[in-house]
């Protein structure tokens, strides 16, 4: 039996009173492409976090290739992350270190050997297009070139699956399809991509499996044209910003 | 087989590699801490040296003095000096009847006087200052007491050095300079690991989002948090080093003060001083790392 890559069995989150999540269930495929939408508070930042631990489920499992999280210690949680990239709204690179330092950083963290990590970061600078800007530091990047660093920072170590938590919220129209396109690209290679987004127009235009959720639970899960249109998306389900 | 072996010896040279790859990016990591300490670096290592100075000189001054004490203590030799007025051979009468004497040996002006001018040859030339001197070797050190009130009857004596009393006083100074010191030196030292752990909280809050960044990137919590170990251990070292010339300086300059009672030299108290300013200096600036990730480096 083939395992599915991420499931969500049941999963319940709680913050204290408030309960983000109740009674999510999906399953990713190695290999798929999914976006995750719902409006603002509806609980895709959890389900995101859930994925790499940042947070636990209260209730309900969350495995990753098998493995239920819950059981995973905290001392294995940066091996958990260093197996996936993880991309965010705010770039969250480091402010005072170039694109090539930025990137190559975690590599370092591991001892790689030097001319390894420049073949890796090159490559990866390569394919999200800024090997013009490979010494510029965050501040001289325009905002969709510093995401592209955050993604090339997302897939330098080989992961099978990358998570983006609103990866064009801050960008402008044309940066944002610039960007949904390259990690299309970057799924076309194999890697499995989950990305939670308001952006329900790049959602329409690139007929991707899509789930949403509203309020915390799962509203709907399917290819875009099987899905209800954006208007009633929005209508039924208050979706949209 | 062969292959097999050949193979786990790579790696194992790889892995070695990769080990001092990653040692050299944390000590640059702690370089980088050092870099935006700024000033405060100045300040932390001058308290963390002086409190090792203070804690190193103390801790010499007090190991010398029971030396000297456990050198003198077993010779329970008391020193009679005679008026020059005072017939040498009617003192040595009179001690001899007292019963808690043992045995007695007279140096007189003229040998005292030689013996010193053998020592010290470039002594100018000037009367001889010496008095006559009977020692006396006591039954016990029990009988002191009734000795010294003998002593008080006998005719002819200018004054008594009664070698006990001195290190009486010696040993209580010792004692209450290791009180003294003990109870300073915990006390800097708390200070100490305060303004360290307070310098490092601070860089650690400043640094905070680049550590939630280094954290959401995977990065071993391990690899985050040893800079800071190493900043506060660092200081340790550092003050320790330089708190070794100070330390040195007192080493010398009370071993010549005791040399001048011709004891024997204990040099093996500066390396002991050293090991243990090294070892106090690295558990203030690690205790003070610490309790600041504690606070703010939770996992
Ligand atoms: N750490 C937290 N403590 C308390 N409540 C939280 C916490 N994080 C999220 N929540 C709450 O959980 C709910 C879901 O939040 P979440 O961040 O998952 O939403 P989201 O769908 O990502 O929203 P947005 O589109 O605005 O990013 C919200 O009601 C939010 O207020
Ligand atoms: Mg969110």
């Amino acid at each position: 039996m083939m395992m599915s890559q991420i499931e969500f069995n049941q999963v319940s989150k709680r913050y204290g009173a408030v309960e983000a999540l109740r009674n999510v269930s999906f399953l990713i495929e190695p290999g798929d492409f999914c976006f995750l939408v719902g409006a603002s508070g509806a609980g895709k930042s959890t389900i995101l976090k859930l994925i790499y631990r940042e947070e636990s489920a209260s209730e309900g499992e969350v495995l990753l290739d098998g493995v239920n999280l819950a059981s995973l210690s905290t001392r294995k949680v940066p091996l958990l992350r260093r197996g996936m990239g993880i991309i965010f709204q705010d770039f969250k690179l480091l402010p005072r270190q170039t694109a090539f330092d930025n990137v190559a950083y975690v590599l370092r963290a591991l001892g790689m050997p030097p001319a390894e990590v420049r073949r890796r970061v090159i490559g990866a600078l390569k394919v999200v297009g800024l090997l013009d800007k490979v010494d510029a530091v965050p501040e001289e990047l325009s905002g969709g070139e510093q995401q592209r660093v955050g993604i090339a920072r997302a897939i330098v170590n080989g992961p099978r699956l990358v998570i983006a938590d609103e990866p064009t919220g801050n960008l402008d129209p044309q940066s944002s399809v610039e960007i949904m396109a390259l990690l299309e690209q970057i799924n076309q290679r194999g890697t499995t991509i989950l990305i939670s987004t308001h952006n329900l127009a790049i959602v329409e235009q690139m007929h991707k499996r899509v789930i949403a959720i509203a309020d915390g639970q799962l509203v709907a899960d399917g290819i875009l044209n099987n899905l209800p249109s954006e208007a009633t998306i929005m209508a039924n389900y208050n979706l949209g910003t | 087989m062969s292959n097999v072996v050949q193979t786990t010896f790579a790696n194992m040279i790889l892995e070695a590699l990769r080990d001092v790859r990653i040692a050299q990016r944390v000590m640059l990591e702690t370089i980088g801490g050092f870099n935006r300490t700024g000033w405060m670096n100045v300040l932390i290592v001058i308290t963390m040296a002086s409190i090792l100075t203070i804690f190193g000189s103390l801790f010499l001054l007090v190991e010398q003095s029971k030396t000297f004490v456990s050198t003198l203590g077993t010779n329970m030799e008391m020193s009679v000096y005679l008026k020059d007025s005072a017939d040498i051979n009617d003192v040595q009468e009179d001690l001899d009847a007292l019963p808690q004497v043992a045995s007695i040996s007279v140096v007189t002006k003229q040998e005292a006087w030689e013996k010193m001018r053998s020592s010290y040859p470039d002594f100018p030339e000037i009367q001889n200052p010496l008095p006559n001197t009977i020692h006396i070797q006591p039954t016990s050190p029990a009988e002191v007491p009734a000795l010294k009130q003998g002593l008080a009857t006998v005719e002819g004596i200018q004054a008594v050095k009664y070698p006990f009393e001195v290190l009486k006083k010696i040993q209580a100074i010792a004692k209450g300079l290791s009180i003294f010191g003990s109870f300073f030196t915990a006390f800097l030292g708390l200070l100490t690991l305060f303004i360290i752990s307070n310098t490092l909280s601070l860089l650690i809050q400043a640094r905070g989002r680049e550590i939630e960044i280094l954290r959401m990137m995977g990065i071993a919590n391990w690899y985050i948090r040893l800079p800071f170990l190493f900043q506060g251990i660092l200081y340790g070292l550092l003050g320790a080093f330089i708190a070794y010339f100070p330390v040195s300086f007192v080493e010398n300059y009370s071993l010549q003060a005791f040399s001048f009672f011709h004891l024997a030299s204990n040099t093996h108290h500066l390396a002991l001083a050293m090991a243990l300013m090294i070892g106090i200096g690295t558990l203030v600036g690690g205790s003070g790392a610490i309790v600041s990730m504690r606070r703010y480096l939770k996992i």
